[in-house]
């Protein structure tokens, strides 16, 4: 519990520190914090390796941003952009999101079409804590040449309100994703739209940063007959980046696509200079210096960590380049700026396994992100390598070790450096929630003997610091597994592969189970973003939950950690014309998907997917039963896990 | 001179055989399964090893020890070898990995089993060989938290204890066996220095092997006693060998 009474006591003396500074007691509240970072444990980092044949299966490449776009065939717009639908056979809705739908004038005129069975209220936890959503729903397919007004009239001239139209023609795609991964303070963000039967009519894009002025690009049609917006984002933050296209289908009809995306923008606080060095250390393992340019640190908000990473590659005996290994390892940088270095160690019996010459060896894809979204800080495709020793190689061994792939622990410890008198101790398993929660999603009575919870409720984490806790929570216990839900698999995922903790010691079985875990992100991230601006947003955004964002981290993911991870995905149970679990969000994801995270993208390639179940929601509060009450899988889970 | 000239056509021939000892390996072994009970303390399995007596005086010139057990967290342990006579003692070692946090934690080492030889020149320490994954994690030739040479210098004679303590609640374990070498050396003066014992037949002290230290021998001729010089039990003609080969002055 210490690393938690650690962490609130700096929030705490942040906060303390605004409350009282024009009280005159800024020493005070300076000492506060002061405790509070150096009361901050330290962490063992790992020096992480991935074999050669993640580099050739690209498990561990970064993704071309192209690879994961944001596909749309719906619009989410203001109100007064909307005055008509005209449904086709696929899902064809308009829901009307605003604080109070029900005190508007909101209706189809359906005259002799497809006719509107239901209207619905719901509210919308996943997107946006202050709105709810009124839909009008199309229970009968319709032929997309029937055009119905819309009647959208706020009770009030100011009162805010969007319409998020579905109108069932699903072969109408729009498919946005920005031109680079280097999200930086200045650096132009292109964004791409690539249209799908249909043509444009118009198109622009609204971006809005963190000081909240819109503002609007037009699109321009490329060369390729792809769309293209540019805007270079002028402050850190959190931005929006909707993308609006007016089309024209083959029948003539006027309709809308929209897609909605979060772009994390940091300065750019590291960037690399000069050749790398390298050397061989006295216990033979290889470093590799690498000189990088620090912007300082802001003046508050915690340590700030980066995760770098770099593949190394040689040539054989019969001549031929090969990759030796993929290194990485989470850094936390100094708050000093200026010319500093940062150090990735490679296991020499990798070389010795690879049969490569060392003084061949070449450094290529080298890249830094920042910890809280692995926001692209800096890439350098094939940087200047420079060997300033010969290295000696050991015999290559006959089977990889784990040593070779989470490093040596690190240096020896005295066995008198600490107390004798742990306080609880014992193997868990330890049972996680996701992203923003306010209620434990695991039935606990499914699971038996030594289980934890881990009850963070209403937090807003990125991967590494909701790893970071789990890693703190773990110091109370000698081992654990981990069961978590949502963004709880990211996080153990996370810390298995950064950290040494309570989590590298569980024997037998299971180490990371994860149920509706959104490997690949989810289209909510975004949409949430979006609508949090308007109608305010519950916990935050996570950028790790983007579809860029998981991308990203995901490719610091080796496949012996993915290997020890076993996943499960569900969605609702399919019936006529269709069926969801959150009717509003099912508007803006996949089939199928599970109300929160779609079945492609709750894959983790290679994982253990232990399959996909019908039935089942992501969350309470849908259609069908949460996924975490599942008494079958959670018993399964329980039995297999490892503590 | 006449015992002289009667034993002297032995002399040559016991000579070759000896009795001034060098360095000399003394090994017991203890094989009994033995619970090591969950958080039981400072004692949670104890382990006598006997060296036995010996009428030569020696002293302790080189420890090795070897243990076996099953633990599935070594670093809930604490292991100690006490001397005989319970004055020194050397911790092999104690909670390895236990660290405020971090890694290993702030539960020790994690890791499964020992197999390991304790040693004072061994190359790597026990303290730096913690691993998630080789099993048994301390294996091999170790060298112990504390040298084992704190306990050179001692009469090796008696009961030996090695303790072993299991310090944090969650897991058990099984001693299997323990191998305790002693390695001895000649101490006649019993300054817990190795000396040469030059004159084990000066027995009546007087800094020569002569007349009156062959009636002693002859007056205690078949029972045991300090002319026993070979440590059998018995006085004998190997004694009187052994006497007849250091006469004269001592050096």
């Amino acid at each position: 519990m210490a690393p938690f009474f650690s962490l609130h006591l700096r929030v705490a003396a942040f906060v303390f520190e605004l409350i009282l500074y024009s009280e005159s007691m800024t020493l005070l509240a300076h000492l506060l914090l002061l405790f509070g970072l150096v009361s901050t444990p330290d962490v063992s980092v790992k020096d992480i390796t991935a074999p050669p044949q993640d580099i050739t299966s690209g498990l561990v490449a970064l993704p071309a941003p192209e690879a994961t776009p944001t596909i749309s065939v719906t619009a989410l717009l203001p109100h007064h952009l909307i005055d008509s639908i005209a449904p086709g056979p696929g899902k064809s809705a308009a829901v009307l999101i605003a604080e109070d739908p029900m005190a508007w004038d909101f209706s189809i005129d359906t005259g002799t079409g497809p006719f509107v069975l239901e209207q619905l209220i719901s509210e919308l936890p996943q997107l946006t804590p202050g709105a709810s959503g009124r839909i009008i729903r199309f229970t009968h397919p319709g032929d997309g040449l029937q055009v119905h007004p819309i009647s959208v009239t706020p009770p009030a001239a100011d009162v805010e309100g969007w319409i998020l139209l579905a109108d069932g023609r699903e072969d109408i795609r729009l498919s946005t994703h920005f031109g680079s991964r280097l999200h930086t303070v200045g650096h132009p963000v292109l964004v791409h739209a690539h249209l799908t039967g249909a043509s444009l009519d118009s198109g622009h894009i609204v971006v809005r940063g963190p000081s909240g002025l819109p503002r609007e690009v037009t699109l321009l049609t490329a060369p390729d007959g792809g769309h293209v917006a540019m805007f270079a984002p002028d402050e850190p933050g959190d931005w929006t980046v909707r993308s609006v296209l007016q089309v024209v289908d083959s029948n003539g009809i006027p309709r809308f696509r929209t897609t909605q995306q979060l772009l994390k923008v940091l300065p750019r606080e590291v960037r690399f200079t000069g050749p790398i060095r390298g050397s061989q250390l006295e216990d033979g393992r290889l470093e590799l210096n690498i000189p990088v340019d620090l912007l300082p640190a802001p003046e508050v908000g915690g340590p700030r960590r980066a995760a770098v990473a770099c593949e190394l590659w040689g040539t054989d005996r019969k001549g031929a380049q090969v990759p030796v290994c993929w290194i990485s390892r989470m850094h936390e940088l100094p708050a000093s700026g200026g010319a500093n270095s940062i150090a990735l160690r490679a296991d020499p019996r990798w070389l010795a396994l690879a049969e490569v010459d060392p003084a061949t060896l070449e450094v290529r894809e080298l890249r830094v992100h920042d910890a809280r979204g692995f926001v692209l800080l800096d890439h350098q495709p094939r940087p200047e390598f420079l060997l300033t020793d010969s290295v000696q190689l050991p015999d290559a061994p006959k089977k990889v070790d784990h040593s070779m792939c989470a490093g040596r622990a690190p240096e020896p410890v005295s066995a008198h450096s600490a107390s004798t008198t742990a306080s609880v101790g014992g193997h868990v398993l330890l049972l996680s929630h996701g992203y923003c929660t306010d209620q434990f999603p695991f039935r606990v009575s499914n699971f038996s003997g030594d289980i934890e919870l881990f009850e963070d409720y209403g937090s807003n984490l990125s991967n590494d610091e909701f790893a970071l806790r789990f890693e703190s929570y773990g110091r109370s216990f000698k081992s654990m597994g981990i069961v978590g839900h949502s963004q709880g698999g990211h996080a153990a995922t996370h810390l298995y592969t950064f950290y040494w903790s309570a989590l590298d010691w569980p024997t037998g079985g299971r180490r990371i189970q994860g149920v509706g875990v959104p490997w690949l992100g989810t289209a909510l991230a975004g949409n949430a973003a979006v609508l949090g601006e308007v109608f305010g947003i519950g916990c935050g955004v996570v950028y790790d939950l983007t579809y860029d964002g998981s991308s990203a981290w995901l490719s610091f993911i080796p496949s012996w950690v993915r290997q020890e991870t076993w996943y499960w995905t569900t969605s609702f149970e399919d019936g006529w014309f269709y069926d969801y679990c959150q009717i509003v969000t099912d508007l803006l994801l996949s089939d199928p998907d599970d109300g929160t995270v779609e079945q492609y993208a709750g894959q983790l390639s290679g994982g253990n997917n232990q399959g996909h179940k019908t039935g089942w929601c992501h969350t309470r509060l849908m259609r069908d039963p949460p996924q975490c009450k599942d008494a079958d899988r959670n018993v399964v889970m329980d039995q297999e896990a490892s503590r | 001179m006449n015992a002289s000239r009667l034993f002297a056509p032995w002399c040559s021939v016991l000579l070759l055989i000896g009795v001034v000892a060098s360095a000399e390996e003394i090994s017991v072994s203890f094989n009994q399964i033995t619970p090591i009970p969950d958080n039981s303390g400072a004692s949670s399995a104890l382990v006598e090893l006997e060296v036995p007596a010996s009428k030569l005086v020696r002293t302790v010139t080189g420890l090795r020890l070897s243990v076996q057990l099953d633990h599935p967290w070594v670093g809930d342990l604490s292991v100690v070898l006490e001397s005989p006579d319970g004055a020194a003692q050397a911790v092999l070692f104690n909670r390895t990995g236990l660290v405020a946090a971090g890694f290993p934690g702030p539960f020790g080492c994690g890791g499964d089993d020992v197999d390991a030889t304790f040693q004072d020149d061994a190359t790597l320490s026990v303290n730096e060989v913690c691993s998630t994954t080789i099993v048994p994690v301390l294996a091999g030739q170790l060298r112990p938290e504390a040298p084992l040479a704190g306990l050179y210098g001692l009469e090796p004679s008696g009961l030996w204890k090695l303790r072993l303590s299991d310090m944090q609640s969650g897991d058990s374990g099984t001693l299997r066996s323990v191998t305790l070498v002693v390695v001895v050396e000649p101490d006649c003066d019993g300054d817990g220095v190795p000396d040469e014992c030059a004159c084990p037949g000066d027995l009546d002290g007087d800094g020569t092997v002569g007349g009156p230290d062959l009636s002693i021998m002859l007056s205690s001729w078949g029972s045991d006693g300090p002319a026993d010089l070979d440590g059998d039990n018995i006085v004998s003609g190997s004694d009187l060998a052994a006497l007849l080969s250091t006469w004269g002055l001592c050096d």
